[in-house]
């Protein structure tokens, strides 16, 4: 018999040995006993966090048509994110198979483009003769209306664009709140300024609309 | 025309560099990086550059070009042995020759029958031929001379060679680095210098102008109020995200209170536009090479970029017998179109200098690989590994020929970067030794961008 084959049946009759304890289970293993590791939980804080992502055309256009009851970025019968799919990085897939998701100066320019379009029209239908509350659980056109339905309505705007619930009372709500002030005494303010148009009120509606869509809260994720 | 912008003082755009594009600086190139880019802002005044890369997209045919034979010498019965076949007679127009634009021009300065209005530019002109693309595949060449860097499967490394360009010249350019139509890349430097990337005249148009239909004036302002007081907020300062996106929404008012719009409304009626249209011999299509050429002379002479990449021509993956009829005169088109910037930046004088804008701007022609030397069975041509590219203006070193393809199966051959020419002691060039040039020429002596090769000295005046 060789060495070699002195070692087969060495190995052969260690693995028959071995065997046995393999079917009973794995064996507890103290971690203080082998002095490695820490029982002590990990502490990751309060939230999980990972850096934000831009959505992508296709998702921004959805999103958009989503919050806004069907509005989205068209002209005429041509949608606008179409148009500009070029530029605004959407793969080909004849040059290019992945989309550019840059917070570029170019998407931002669309994107404010796309804003304003479908904000002013659907501040001028809620003002129409749609049911309040598609937009908004408010009168757009009301003027002065009370501070609680203001907060309401800015809550609702906050949960739908940004998906972000906050209480009708939370500081959260402040600068928003600001923003519809300031806008809504410009507005006002428009009646009395003959260099102005008579500006609606549903323009003040329509630039918490803006600020709501170009703010990356509602384009990342 | 104004200069734009050239008020804006380095110390301006490296502060921004170091808060608004912090985080991919840090993310990637870090503090190192800036430090680097800070030293290669200390340049005089007089050193000012400015920078257009043509892309010529499909592959190009170079025996058509830029590095052609002689069909008297390579022809069918040399051909077993050369594995090189001009095919000149095979194309749809049957009195082609090679192209020698002047007696005074360089014995090599020789270009195929397709080299178009580029070759009266021969003075001004440096041809590097044999450089190894190292690749067949369309996005790796064309990321390749892009970025410098051989990329990792089909993703780009690094940032592109425009980008690193564009950060040498912190002047407060409104779009330092403007891309038509071709892809860019801007991993490791501040956002500030990412390639505004559009498709075409049109969009750049659209991109410059306020839409309709606009908020009152007053309203305006509370907009832009409330997004910045949130991008002040400790939340959007952690987020790179949130500070790329505060940084483009300054950039994007910045250019839309420039109002630039009318230097690139290509359709409009004035006198200036019909005479632009006529230079460049473009109407309506805003995305030609006639077009694209027009857009990068606007951007460059006006200040508004420093460097402005375009596609020179496309449609050049001729693999079927299109290459007989069609890939010659696109070729020929996109030499035309950028022969037609060349002239028309050296007729613009640059400030007080007593010198053109073509003596400041580098323009760089390119494509991802070149095409067989040999027919394919179908009458076309399929990819090869070497390549050839051009160097026009600037401190290009004019009548040049750099290097050569070998006269047998137009293979990459190794070059003395300081004389140019063939030495299989020296180094097969690739577009990494290109890029790493302009970089030096442009001041970043110390290789920052991570080409890892050295510069070539023969393509550069001294």
């Amino acid at each position: 018999m060789t060495t070699r084959s002195i070692a087969r049946c060495g190995l052969a009759a260690l693995f028959v040995l071995v065997l046995p304890a393999c079917a009973e289970g794995p064996v507890p293993v103290s971690l203080e006993e082998h002095g490695f590791g820490d029982e002590r939980p990990v502490e990751v804080g309060g939230e999980p966090w990972r850096e934000r992502r831009r959505m992508d055309i296709a998702q921004v256009d959805a999103s958009l048509r989503r919050v806004t009851g069907g509005i989205g970025w068209d002209i005429g019968t041509t949608n606008q994110f179409v148009r500009f799919d070029d530029s605004l990085g959407v793969p080909d897939y004849v040059s290019s198979t992945s989309e550019d998701r840059a917070v570029s100066l170019i998407f931002l320019k669309f994107l404010d483009d796309a804003a304003r379009n479908v904000c002013r029209r659907v501040a001028d239908r809620e003002g129409g003769d749609a049911p309040i509350g598609t937009f908004a659980p408010v009168d757009v056109d009301a003027e002065g209306p009370a501070p609680a339905d203001v907060d309401a309505a800015l809550a609702a705007l906050l949960l739908n664009f940004h998906g972000r619930r906050v209480a009708p009372t939370s500081p959260a709500l402040t600068p928003w709140r600001t923003l519809y002030t300031r806008a809504s005494a410009e507005v006002a303010a428009s009646v009395a300024d003959p260099d102005r148009p008579d500006l609606p009120p549903r323009r003040a509606w329509e630039t918490v609309c803006v600020a709501l869509v170009d703010h990356p809260d509602f384009y990342t994720y | 025309m104004s200069q734009h912008g050239q008020g804006t003082g380095r110390r301006t755009f490296l502060g921004r560099m170091l808060l608004a594009g912090g985080a991919a600086a840090l993310g990637a190139g870090g503090l190192g990086t800036l430090a680097r880019l800070a030293r290669a802002g200390d340049r005089p005044e007089a050193d000012e550059r400015f920078y257009v890369f043509a892309y010529f997209s499909g592959g190009w045919d170079v025996l058509l070009g830029l590095d052609p034979r002689d069909p008297a010498v390579f022809d069918a019965d040399s051909m077993d042995a050369t594995r090189i076949q001009p095919g000149y007679e095979l194309q749809r127009a049957r009195d082609l020759a090679l192209v020698r634009p002047s007696p005074d021009a360089a014995a090599e300065m020789v270009f195929g029958p397709y080299i178009g209005g580029l070759a009266a530019h021969w003075e001004r002109l440096a041809v590097v031929r044999g450089m190894s693309m190292d690749t067949l595949t369309h996005e790796v060449g064309r990321r390749r001379f892009l970025t410098g860097r051989p990329p990792s499967g089909l993703l780009a490394r690094g940032a592109s060679g425009s980008a690193w360009l564009a950060a040498q010249f912190p002047d407060g350019a409104l779009m330092p680095n403007l891309s038509v139509g071709v892809e860019s890349f801007n991993p490791d430097l501040p956002v500030e210098v990412s390639a505004v990337r559009v498709s075409n005249a049109a969009d750049l148009v659209a991109l410059l102008r306020r839409a309709d239909p606009t908020l009152d004036p007053a309203l305006d302002p509370l907009v832009a109020m409330r997004l910045a007081d949130d991008a002040a907020c400790a939340r959007a300062y952690g987020s790179p995200t949130l500070r790329a996106a505060e940084s483009s929404r300054l950039r994007l008012r910045a250019v839309l209170e420039a109002d630039v719009q009318a230097l690139f409304n290509f359709g409009a009626s004035t006198p200036e536009m019909q005479a632009l249209r006529a230079r460049y011999g473009f109407t309506t299509d805003l995305r030609s090479p006639e077009a694209q050429a027009a857009l990068a002379a606007q951007a460059i002479s006006s200040g508004v970029s420093r460097v402005v990449t375009l596609q020179a021509t496309g449609g050049l993956d001729t693999h079927f017998d299109d290459w007989q009829t069609e890939h010659g005169p696109r070729q020929q088109r996109g030499f035309d179109a950028i022969a037609k910037l060349a002239t028309h930046l050296a007729e613009l004088p640059y400030k007080d200098t007593g010198e053109s804008f073509l003596d400041r701007t580098t323009i760089v022609g390119f494509s991802e690989f070149m095409r067989t030397p040999l027919l394919n069975a179908r009458g076309g041509r399929d990819h090869w590994l070497t390549n050839s590219c051009f160097a026009l203006g600037g401190k290009i070193r004019g009548n040049t020929v750099i290097g050569a393809s070998s006269d047998v199966g137009m293979s990459p051959q190794a070059v003395d970067l300081a004389t140019g020419r063939v030495d299989a002691g020296g180094a097969v060039i690739r577009p990494e030794h290109i890029l790493r040039t302009l970089l030096v020429d442009a001041g970043l002596t110390d290789d920052a961008a991570d080409l890892r090769v050295p510069p070539i000295p023969a393509l550069l005046r001294t």
